[in-house]
């Protein structure tokens, strides 16, 4: 008997979102139709308009680095995808290179680890990697704090995002987490393309694409995330000079060895350098590489031990599949972008 | 004017009555006492290990203590709400906390974790006593350092003799996390009043179990760290 009563909640609240959303006042996070429920919960960290705009104050604020030169955006930059463009592997301070490629950003509120090796298990808590990195941003937490707590600039953002203008490391990580949880890529014409929406058809040669990449991609790359969250050796051969173990780093079990996250392919036209340390600078030359270059090792998935045979132009036609997954209200969104005061 | 001060005076006459605890409710007075060998441990000054005939100093250590309760008769009548306690050698003031709202009556033993539970490891960015800021959190690996403990040690053929022992993890099966339950005598929590309950941790039975020339730094989740956490667990009693 209490179900009428939960319907009405639900409307009035379906009312009050739809409200919200038309009006634009408070940002949501959206979650498209047939996707997954997020891993994050944002009931314990509401979205605000104050709190997103603190973080993406502090998203591209340099004083998060010890000599106020490195910003998040210098490794995330909103035109490839939040990507770090052209460096195979990231560079920070004073020039250091680090030891990774800085994945794109989006959609992270599904992510259920962070980081190539998945090390980091809340997204909240990734920024303390960058900031406290000597090759990154070589700072501490606690000077940030420190420095945040002394800009009057800062004090009163903190005071309109949590009603408190003390700065702490929690409201730090809070409000970066609220800015980089809008940044939400939900509209590549591939997804308008499944919506069915007027107009939005793909191409016989990107449908032909999608077909080859549903034999044999889908199954780590799954739509509609273009991720599994999990963890494979894709057969890459070892960069000797890196050494870099990737996963069993974390667990420790030799049977992790090799194995990397299994990164979201959207808006992946603009995200190369390709994979972990950035070895590959073409779509193409990452197809090849799983019809051709595919490295035997224990660890290597079962599903890329059988060969995967594509003909020249199957490979053209996966490549310009992959295209429809580029969203570029996500890219040029200025919401995300540059905050001018 | 009259009118402003009357109402100040309601103010601080409703303020100076509000009783501190609710009706049936009093406070424990947690003390941490922090000793080496029996003595108060005193950080940086050097100690003699006689289990090991090593000398020793401890520079930093710092642990949690969380999910506080006590318990009757086998029965928990009292779990602290948000009970997470950072306590620093370093820092007096953190040895000392008022545990409130404790129901009255009369205790025979107090349970808490050394360390933090898995699902505090997980659950993103916290404040208080488990502010990132703190240093007792790991970025590349996430989750919290339960324990810190960091000396020097003519025992260890280290940069400086140094040993580092920062113990973490909260994935089985290199958890870190400890479970202790003490008996306690005579604890009786009255109504608006603070009862005191002393708990020590003597590091030379934590040290008795080491040898610092071949086990001098952990830094990582792993099997080593969850041994030490047993050790560790054992250096607390209640006086
Ligand atoms: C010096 C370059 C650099 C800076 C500055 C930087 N990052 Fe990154 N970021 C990286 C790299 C490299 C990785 C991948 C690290 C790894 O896997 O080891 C990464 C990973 C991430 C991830 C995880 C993505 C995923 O899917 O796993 C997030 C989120 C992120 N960064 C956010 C931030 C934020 C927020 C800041 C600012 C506080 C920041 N980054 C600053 C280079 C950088
Ligand atoms: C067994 C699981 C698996 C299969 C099947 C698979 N991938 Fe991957 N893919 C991965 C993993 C893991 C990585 C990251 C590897 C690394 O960086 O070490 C990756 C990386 C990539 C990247 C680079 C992404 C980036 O942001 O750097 C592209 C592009 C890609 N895969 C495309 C494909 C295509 C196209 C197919 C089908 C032909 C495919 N993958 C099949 C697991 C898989």
């Amino acid at each position: 008997m209490d179900f009428p009563k939960i319907n009405r909640t639900v409307v009035v609240a379906g009312i009050f979102f739809v409200i919200i959303a038309f009006k634009g006042t408070e940002p949501i996070l959206v979650v498209p139709a047939g996707w997954p429920k997020p891993a994050y919960d944002v009931a314990k960290n509401p979205l605000t308009t104050a709190g997103v705009a603190l973080g993406r104050q502090l998203f591209y604020d340099p004083l998060l680095s010890s000599d106020t030169t490195i910003s998040c955006a210098s490794c995330h930059l909103q035109a490839t995808g939040f990507a770090h463009v052209d460096h195979q592997l990231s560079h920070g301070i004073f020039g250091r290179i680090g030891k990774r490629n800085a994945p794109g950003l989006m959609n992270l509120a599904w992510s259920t680890s962070f980081m190539w090796d998945g090390g980091v298990n809340h997204l909240d808590m990734q920024p303390i990697n960058p900031i406290t990195s000597p090759d990154e941003m070589n700072e501490t937490m606690g000077n940030v704090v420190k420095k945040l707590n002394n800009s009057p600039k800062y004090r009163k953002l903190f005071n309109q995002a949590f009603g408190d203008s003390l700065v702490t490391g929690q409201k730090v990580l809070l409000s970066l987490s609220q800015f980089v949880l809008t940044l939400q890529s939900y509209n590549a014409r591939y997804d308008r393309y499944v919506r069915k929406e007027p107009g939005a058809d793909l191409t016989i040669q990107e449908l032909n694409g999608h077909r080859i990449f549903r034999l044999h991609c889908n199954t780590c790359h799954t739509e509609p995330l273009f991720t599994n969250h999990g963890f494979a050796n894709n057969g890459l051969p070892v960069d000797t000079g890196l050494m870099d173990i990737g996963r069993m780093s974390i667990t420790q079990k030799p049977s992790d060895s090799l194995k990397f996250k299994v990164p979201t392919l959207r808006n992946i036209q603009f995200t190369f350098p390709y994979m972990h340390d950035g070895r590959f600078k073409k779509l193409l030359d990452v197809v090849n590489h799983y019809t051709n270059g595919i490295q035997s090792s224990n660890t290597l998935d079962r599903q890329l031990q059988q060969p995967i045979v594509l003909t020249h132009e199957e490979k053209i036609d996966l490549v310009a599949f992959l295209r429809t997954l580029t969203d570029r209200d996500f890219l040029f969104d200025p919401r995300f972008s540059f905050p001018r005061e | 004017m009259r009118c402003l001060l009357s109402a100040i005076l309601v103010v601080v006459t409703f303020c100076g009555f509000t009783p501190q605890q609710k009706p049936g409710l009093g406070s424990v007075t947690l003390a941490i006492d922090l000793r080496f060998s029996g003595e108060p441990l005193v950080l940086g000054r050097y100690l003699c290990h006689s289990a090991h005939q090593d000398s020793l100093s401890i520079d930093v250590w710092r642990f949690y203590i969380s999910a506080v309760e006590f318990k009757n008769n086998g029965v928990v009548r009292f779990t602290e709400s948000n009970s997470y306690h950072l306590v620093d050698a370093e820092l007096s003031n953190s040895q000392t906390f008022v545990i409130h709202g404790v129901p009255i009556g009369d205790y025979d033993a107090i349970c808490f974790n050394i360390g933090t539970d898995s699902l505090t490891n997980v659950s993103g960015a916290m404040g208080g006593d488990l502010d990132p800021t703190l240093g007792m959190y790991w970025a590349w690996n996430t989750g919290y350092i339960n324990c810190k403990i960091e000396g020097r040690s003519n025992a260890c053929k280290t940069l400086h003799h140094a040993f580092e022992f920062h113990l973490g993890g909260y994935m089985p099966p290199n958890q870190t996390v400890r479970k202790l339950q003490l008996p306690v005598e005579h604890l009786r929590v009255v109504e608006d009043s603070t009862a005191p309950l002393r708990i020590t941790s003597d590091l030379f039975s934590f040290f008795s179990h080491i040898r610092l020339d071949t086990t001098n730094k952990v830094m990582i989740p792993s099997r080593v760290a969850a041994q030490l956490a047993d050790n560790f667990a054992k250096t607390f009693t209640v006086q």
